[in-house]
């Protein structure tokens, strides 16, 4: 699943500028379907989640200390948050949102249930699907044994012996 | 999914016939990489002189090697410039040698294509960036990118979805609503 969530991550930004999005996910057995699907929907709760970390609560409260010029405050992973939460939150509704929010017109409370309705991509699904995927070219044939056993008093010692009588002998 | 006949006849130029020219037209653009089961299928016929002449011909013609793997079946890499270039794809890293993994996953993208031609499938990075910027009006930084950089000192150039999986625009949705279907092949 590393590669997956690696994956989702990398294409997280371009996501959140999507409306909706139907994600397909084709294997050629169904054996991590169900992992696939706990990932997925576990990354846009994670994203959705204003309380939870790297989320969007955290976003304005972290740009609102840099809006505020308290740069002391702020680490250089802040710094990094605030640039990938611009891509990410950057909408405009948000935006209004983060202003609304430091004039005090709005309570956190108030904000993080209106940020529900902003949330992007609004509708998202997973779509497995199952191909062959020439998959069985690449494994071994069940009926072919992968070492041949050999008994110890069966087994051949190398003479040092090349000659075409040897060869044809041992045939 | 549209196959412009230029590209075809471009094909057909090398000694294909219609059938082996849209299959390989596909298999370049998709995935470099296919199997004698995957024609059989996309041309819908049993195993015989068919596919057998197209292997053959591929080959010869020196546009495609083969590799033998565990269940004696054969595994076709499309690598000759020429034919690249003639359906304008010369810049694709598929000609390249791939590791077993790699093959497997495009041998799944494009056994997914052959199933569902039905869709319009974006082909080339160019189409998916005038896409996601012009058509949506995505900026391009917040896009999946890969950094290369070139022979010359500080030299660099950003390929954008690299990882090459099939991706289409569901025309049943408004372009607004930016439905997109991504796919994610998996072994």
């Amino acid at each position: 699943m590393d590669s997956f969530r690696t994956h989702l991550d990398a294409y997280l930004n371009l996501f959140t500028n999507l409306q909706s999005l139907n994600f397909r996910y084709i294997a050629t057995r169904d054996t991590n379907f169900e992992r696939a699907k706990k990932v997925f929907h576990g990354t846009f709760q994670r994203l959705w989640n204003p309380d939870g970390p790297s989320g969007l609560l955290q976003y304005f409260r972290t740009r609102r200390t840099w809006d505020e010029k308290h740069y002391g405050k702020l680490s250089n992973d802040d710094i990094a948050f605030i640039n990938e939460g611009k891509e990410r939150f950057g909408s405009q509704e948000l935006e209004k949102l983060y202003r609304r929010w430091c004039a005090g017109e709005i309570t956190e409370n108030t904000m993080r249930s209106d940020s529900l309705k902003f949330r992007t991509p609004s509708e998202v699904s997973i779509i497995f699907s199952t191909v062959n995927g020439q998959a069985a070219l690449f494994e071994r044939h069940p009926h072919c044994a992968v070492n041949m056993p050999v008994k110890s008093s069966e087994e051949t010692f190398f003479t040092g012996d090349f000659t075409p009588d040897f060869s044809s002998g041992s045939r | 999914m549209k196959i412009l006949p230029i590209h075809t006849e471009a094909l057909r130029g090398f000694g294909y016939t219609e059938e082996e020219a849209r299959f390989l037209y596909l298999v370049a653009t998709h995935s470099g990489y296919c199997t004698c089961q995957q024609f059989l299928q996309f041309v819908g016929t049993k195993p015989g002189k068919r596919s057998v002449d197209f292997a053959r011909k591929m080959v010869e013609k020196k546009h495609a090697s083969s590799k033998e793997y565990l269940r004696h079946g054969r595994v076709f890499h499309l690598f000759s410039r020429n034919l690249y270039e003639a359906i304008g794809r010369e810049n694709v890293r598929f000609r390249r040698v791939h590791s077993t993994e790699y093959i497997r996953t495009r041998l799944i993208a494009l056994d997914f294509i052959l199933r569902n031609q039905h869709f319009t499938y974006f082909e080339s990075e160019e189409q998916k960036l005038s896409f996601f910027c012009d058509q949506l009006g995505i900026d391009k930084k917040i896009l999946p990118y890969k950094r290369y950089s070139g022979a010359i000192k500080n030299n660099f150039s950003d390929r954008y979805f690299v990882d090459k999986f099939p991706m289409y625009y569901n025309p049943a949705a408004s372009l607004s609503c930016g439905d997109l279907q991504l796919h994610r092949p998996r072994i």
